[in-house]
C-alpha cells in the first residue's frame, strides 16, 4: 500500500500561521462570544427552561413542574388566548405587505441620494435620522400623537374602496396606510446600506452601457439591480427583524403583558416568546430562500458583466 | 370591713371596666427594634417630597435609616419581578399592577397592623379601610396616594347655555340630565367629552350597590345588571345623538379647531377626566383665553344607589414578604403615604418644595390628596389649595370623595385577563367585543349581564387560585 503524499500546496493543510490567524480572529471577536454567551444564549436556554415548567417568584427564581405535561404553556397559548393566534395572524400579513414597500422606498430613495445632487449629504443625515431617535418609547410617544399617519389618509377613496373587503385582508391594508409614515422611518440603515453596495457599482459599467445604447432604465434592470439584489436579501432580513422586534410591535406587548398576569405569568409568557420567535424564524427562512442568489446565476451575471465590459462600441 | 369590700368591689370593677377597654381597643404591636436598621422604600413619584418626608421620619426614628429607591411607572414591573427573582425586594415598594404580585410570594401579610391601627380604622376612608383584603380576610396592601377622578363643569358654557351649575353632592342622573340639556351641536356646544373615564367606566361603580369597584364589583362578584347595561347604551347613544364631542362632527370640525384635546376646547360643558388636569390644562392659557371656568366636582353617585364607590386613582403601595423588620416598615409606609403625621408634614411642605433639577417651585397645587377624614388635616389641606377666582369650595369638594374605588387592573384578581380575554376579546354574534357588538346591534346587553359576570367570577377564580398556592389558604 503506497503511501498518499501531501501536496504543500493544498489550501486545506492547516499550517502554523493558518492557526495564529484563527487565534487572532477568534481574540477580536471573544468580546462578542462572551457577550452573547452570557446574556443571549443563557438567557435563551433559561427561557427555554421556564417555557417548560411553572414559575414562581419567591424569594428567587422557584420552578415547579406543570400538571398537563411539558407542552402545557403551549398548548394553552393556542387554547385559551384569543388575542395571540389573531395577533400573530395581523403581523404575518402586515409583514408580508410592509416588507416590500420598505425594501422598494429604500431603494429608491438609495438611488436618489447616489445622484449627484446640491446638499447630498445633508439628505442622507435627513434620512438616517429617524434611526438615531427613533428608539421604542420614542416611537410609542409619536405614535400616540398621531405621527405615523398622513393627515386625513384614513379618510381618503381608496380606503373607502377597500372597505369593502373582508375585514382580514382591510385592516393590514388599512394599517399600511395609517402607519406609513412609520415604514418611511424604519427604513435609515436600509437605505445606507443600499448607498453602500450602489457606491461600489463601477462607474465604468454604466458608461459602457451607455455607450452600448442602454437607457437609464435599462442601465437600472441590467446593472444596478443584479448589484443590489444580494443587499434585498440582507435588508429584508433586517427589516424583518427590526419589525419583530420593535417597540410598537404588538405580540410583544402581548408578551410582556401576559408576564405580569397572575392565571398566565412568567412561564406561560416564555412559552409565547418561544412560538413567536420559531415563526419569525421561518419567516426569515422564507424570505432566504426566495431571494438567495442561487449560484449558477451568479455565474450568467458575472459572465454578463464581462460582456458589458467587453463590448467596446456599437457598430453603426 | 364594708369600707374594705367597697374598695374591693371599686377596683374588681375598674379592672373589669379596663379589660373591656383593652379587647374592645387596638393593640398595635410596638416597634420591634432598637437597633439601628435600615428600610427601603420604592417609589416612581414624588421623589423630592418622598425623600423630605423620609428625614422627618428619621428625625422621629434615629435608629432607622430609610433609603429612597428612585424608579419609573415604566419600569417598576420589571424591576419587582428582577428583585423578587435575585431576593432583593425593597422593604416597602409602590406597584402599579395587582396580579404579578399574586404569583410570587412578594407582599407581606399586614392584617395585624391594619386591624390594631386605631388611626386606619377611624381615620381611612371606608373603601380603603378594605381594598387590601385579597381573600376578604387577609390584607396584603394600602393606599399609598389618591388622586380623585374628577368631573369638570365649564361655568362659561352653562352660563352660555342658561344651566344652571349642580351642587357638589349631585347625582349620577343629574350629570346625565346636564348632559342633555348643555349639547346643542348647532351652537358649537357639546354637553359631554370623556376625558379620562368613560360612561361605562365610572357608570357600573356610581349605580351598583356597594360596589368597589369596576363593573359593579363587590368584592366577590360582578354585577352588570345594575348599572353596566345603561352606561354603555349612554355611552353609544350619547356619541350618536351628538351629545358627547365627537371631533369627527362636521359640526366640530367647523370650529377649525383642529386636532385639540376635546376637553380644552371650551365647547363642552361637562369633562370626565382627572383631578390634576385642572393645574395642567385648565388653569393654562391655552383655556384661561377662550373663557374657560371648569370647576371641578367629585365623581357623582346614583341617587338609589347605596354605599357606592367613586372613580379614584389609586396607587398602592405593600411591605415585602421578605422584609425582616415589618412592624417598622409599616409605620414608614404609613408615615410616607396615608397616615395624619406625615400628611400634616406633607402639607407643610407643598407651598415651600422645589424641584432639584431646576430649583422652582414644585407644586402650584398638591399632587395629590389626603385619604383620611381627620377635621385638621382636610382643614390645612383646604387652606393651601388654590383660589380659583370664579370658585373656591374645596372643603366641598373634598366631602364628596371619600369613597373613592379605583381601576379592576389595580385592585380585582383577574381583572386584565377577563376584560382582554373575554370583555373585549370574545367574539359576540360576530362581533369581537362586547361593547362593539352593542354598538353594532347584533346584541341585546340585556342577554349578556350574566354571562358576563359568570365569566368574570371565573377569572376571578382563576388568578386566586394562583395566589392561594403560593400565599395558602387563609385561616
Amino acid at each position: 500500500m503506497s503511501k498518499k503524499k501531501r501536496n504543500p500546496h493544498d489550501k486545506r493543510r492547516i499550517t502554523r500561521r493558518t492557526l495564529r490567524e484563527w487565534g487572532f480572529g477568534y481574540l477580536f471577536i471573544a468580546p462578542w462570544i462572551v457577550g452573547v454567551s452570557i446574556f443571549f444564549l443563557y438567557a435563551m436556554v433559561r427561557s427555554l427552561e421556564f417555557s417548560f415548567s411553572k414559575v414562581e417568584l419567591s424569594n428567587g427564581v422557584i420552578l415547579h413542574p406543570l400538571e398537563n405535561g411539558i407542552f402545557e404553556n403551549f398548548v394553552k397559548v393556542f387554547t385559551t388566548d384569543v388575542n395571540f393566534p389573531t395577533i400573530l395572524a395581523n403581523f404575518g400579513v402586515g409583514l408580508v405587505l410592509q416588507l416590500p414597500v420598505i425594501i422598494a422606498f429604500s431603494l429608491i430613495i438609495a438611488l436618489l441620494l447616489n445622484s449627484k445632487i446640491r446638499c447630498r449629504s445633508l439628505f442622507r443625515m435627513i434620512f438616517f435620522l429617524p434611526v438615531i431617535i427613533a428608539t421604542g418609547p420614542v416611537m410609542s410617544k409619536l405614535t400616540a400623537q398621531g405621527v405615523s399617519s398622513v393627515p386625513m389618509v384614513s379618510q381618503n377613496a381608496l380606503l373607502s374602496i377597500l372597505s369593502e373587503l373582508p375585514e382580514f385582508i382591510y385592516q393590514p391594508i388599512s394599517n399600511l396606510f395609517s402607519g406609513l409614515i412609520m415604514i418611511l422611518w424604519n427604513s435609515g440603515i436600509q437605505i445606507l446600506i443600499f448607498l453602500a453596495g450602489l457606491q461600489k457599482v463601477p462607474r465604468t459599467l454604466y458608461e459602457a452601457a451607455k455607450i452600448d445604447g442602454a437607457s437609464g432604465w435599462e442601465s437600472f434592470w441590467k446593472i444596478t439591480l443584479p448589484t443590489v439584489k444580494p443587499l434585498i436579501l440582507l435588508n429584508s432580513i433586517y427589516t424583518v427583524v427590526t419589525l419583530a422586534t420593535g417597540g410598537t410591535n404588538e405580540i410583544i406587548e402581548l408578551i410582556y403583558t401576559a408576564t405580569y398576569t397572575a392565571t398566565q405569568g412568567y412561564s406561560y409568557a416564555m412559552a409565547m416568546s418561544w412560538i413567536y420567535t420559531l415563526v419569525v424564524s421561518v419567516i426569515l427562512l422564507l424570505v432566504f430562500l426566495l431571494l438567495r442568489e442561487k449560484s449558477d446565476r451568479h455565474v450568467v451575471y458575472e459572465q454578463k458583466r464581462v460582456v458589458i465590459k467587453g463590448v467596446p462600441v456599437k457598430n453603426g | 370591713m364594708k369600707k374594705t369590700l367597697a374598695i374591693v368591689l371599686a377596683l374588681v370593677m375598674l379592672l373589669s371596666m379596663m379589660s373591656f377597654a383593652s379587647a374592645e381597643g387596638y393593640n398595635m404591636p410596638e416597634m420591634n427594634t432598637t437597633d439601628e436598621i435600615t428600610l427601603s422604600f420604592m417609589t416612581w413619584d414624588d421623589f423630592e417630597m418622598t425623600e423630605a418626608l423620609a428625614a422627618q421620619f428619621m428625625e422621629k426614628y434615629p435608629n432607622i435609616k430609610v433609603e429612597v429607591l428612585r424608579t419609573t411607572t415604566a419600569d417598576i414591573a420589571g424591576e419587582l419581578l428582577n428583585r423578587a427573582a435575585t431576593n432583593d425586594l425593597p422593604d416597602v415598594y409602590f406597584w402599579l399592577d395587582l396580579e404579578p404580585l399574586m404569583a410570587g410570594k412578594y407582599m407581606y401579610d399586614i392584617t395585624e397592623y391594619i386591624e390594631n391601627d386605631e388611626e386606619a380604622q377611624t381615620m381611612l376612608y371606608n373603601t380603603l379601610k378594605r381594598v387590601g383584603y385579597l381573600d376578604g380576610k387577609r390584607c396584603y396592601f394600602m393606599a399609598g396616594e389618591f388622586l380623585p377622578a374628577t368631573v369638570y363643569c365649564d361655568a362659561n358654557v352653562f352660563e352660555k347655555m342658561n344651566v344652571e351649575l349642580p351642587s357638589q353632592n349631585w347625582t349620577w342622573e343629574e350629570m346625565l340630565d346636564l348632559i342633555d340639556k348643555l349639547a346643542d351641536p348647532s351652537q358649537g356646544y357639546w354637553g359631554h367629552f370623556g376625558g379620562m373615564y368613560s360612561y361605562v367606566t365610572g357608570g357600573p361603580i356610581a349605580l351598583t350597590d356597594n360596589a368597589i369597584g369596576e363593573f359593579g364589583w363587590n368584592g366577590e362578584q360582578y354585577d352588570f345588571a345594575s348599572g353596566w347595561v345603561d352606561s354603555v347604551e349612554t355611552q353609544i347613544e350619547n356619541l350618536r345623538l351628538g351629545k358627547d364631542l365627537d371631533v369627527a362632527s362636521p359640526e366640530y370640525q367647523a370650529l377649525n379647531l383642529g386636532d385639540e384635546w376635546g376637553g380644552q376646547t371650551g365647547h363642552v360643558g361637562i369633562v370626565t377626566d382627572a383631578f390634576w388636569t385642572l393645574n395642567n390644562i385648565y388653569s393654562k392659557p391655552i383655556c384661561t383665553d377662550r373663557g374657560t371656568k371648569m370647576i371641578p366636582y367629585n365623581p357623582p353617585v346614583g341617587a338609589d344607589a347605596e354605599n357606592a364607590g367613586q372613580l379614584g386613582f389609586l396607587d398602592f403601595f405593600s411591605i415585602s414578604a421578605t422584609c425582616e423588620h415589618p412592624r417598622e416598615a409599616y409605620e414608614l409606609a404609613k408615615f410616607l403615604t396615608w397616615g395624619k403625621e406625615g400628611w400634616m408634614e406633607r402639607i407643610s411642605l407643598f407651598p415651600t418644595l422645589t424641584w432639584e433639577s431646576t430649583g422652582e417651585k414644585a407644586y402650584d397645587v398638591p399632587n395629590c390628596l389626603p385619604m383620611i377624614t381627620d377635621e385638621e388635616v382636610v382643614n390645612a389641606y383646604v387652606a393651601i389649595m388654590p383660589d380659583l377666582g370664579y370658585w373656591n369650595d374645596w372643603a366641598a369638594f373634598m366631602a364628596g370623595i371619600q369613597n373613592p374605588v379605583t381601576w379592576g387592573s389595580r385592585s380585582i384578581p383577574g381583572f386584565a385577563s377577563f376584560v382582554n380575554n373575554y370583555y373585549h376579546g370574545s367574539d359576540y354574534n360576530g362581533t369581537v367585543g362586547i361593547e362593539n357588538a352593542i354598538r353594532e346591534g347584533t346584541v341585546d346587553p340585556y342577554d349578556y349581564t350574566d354571562k358576563l359576570a359568570e365569566a368574570g367570577r371565573q377569572y376571578y377564580e382563576e388568578a386566586m387560585a394562583v395566589f392561594y398556592g403560593v400565599y395558602g389558604q387563609p385561616e
